[in-house]
């Protein structure tokens, strides 16, 4: 692999980074991240950004929602259970150090754990374009829904693009 | 019956159907900026994700 390629997948692996701490605040718990998947999504996202004969450089919206189609797609996170790691452990007759307090503060029920990737997939393309300069105001129902939406329904990268591109506020536009 | 359009695609058309999108210039791939971007997303956007969270919550339960 090249340097230009290398620095490129290191730059993304920290971006996505970036978005899984986000995610384990929120979701209070720690989360994987799978870097030989994200770097697989990478792959197939940058396929599409050179579909078009002659040009280059693809639109902001474009890379985003390509980028959040193959994550939500190929899915480089998950949540971390200290209780697999105990019960992995006792399985082989190990002892464990983890305090019984620990474990029992883990919330294996935590619903929101579903859709870990899909989070990370939605902020990491709101933030590639508001890195240019794009105003981004989603309504939390709007994201909400996108998020279920990206789970259980069937999209293209396409369909991701123009949905994260009508969410962007235009200045000049009519309300 | 008459033969229609006998010269086929016009060169404009034919363009059109090679580069279809409206959309498709902008910056190379730069994820240090986007990441600059998603600390300034989430700045601007403070409550955003604690109130998706919490949505999802609401639908799941």
């Amino acid at each position: 692999m090249d340097d230009g390629r290398q620095d490129e997948n290191e730059a993304f692996f920290l971006f996505l980074d970036k978005a899984r701490r986000e995610a384990e605040q929120q979701l209070s718990c720690s989360i994987l991240h799978d870097r030989q998947i994200s770097q697989e999504a990478l792959i197939h996202a940058g396929r599409s950004f050179g579909s078009i004969p002659g040009i280059d450089n693809p639109n902001h919206f474009k890379i985003a929602g390509h980028l959040a189609f193959w994550i939500r797609k190929l899915k480089p996170f998950r949540i971390f259970r200290l209780s697999t790691v105990v019960a992995h452990l006792e399985k082989r007759g190990l002892s464990h150090p983890f305090p019984e307090a620990m474990l029992k503060q883990e919330n294996p029920d935590n619903p929101n754990a579903l859709f870990v990737n899909e989070i990370i997939a939605v902020n990491a393309a709101f933030g590639f374009i508001c890195a240019t300069g794009t105003l981004l105001r989603p309504k939390p129902e709007l994201v909400q829904d996108l998020i279920v939406s990206l789970r259980y329904n069937s999209f293209s990268p396409h369909a991701v693009r123009i949905i994260l591109e009508g969410m962007a506020e235009t200045p000049g536009a009519s309300p | 019956m008459p033969i229609e359009n006998p010269n086929g695609l016009s060169k404009a058309q034919i363009e059109k159907i090679e580069s279809p999108y409206a959309h498709n210039s902008g910056p190379k791939l730069d994820f240090s900026k986007a990441s600059q971007g998603l600390e300034t997303f989430n700045k601007e956007n403070p409550t955003l994700w604690t109130e998706v969270t919490r949505l999802l919550n609401q639908k799941q339960n």
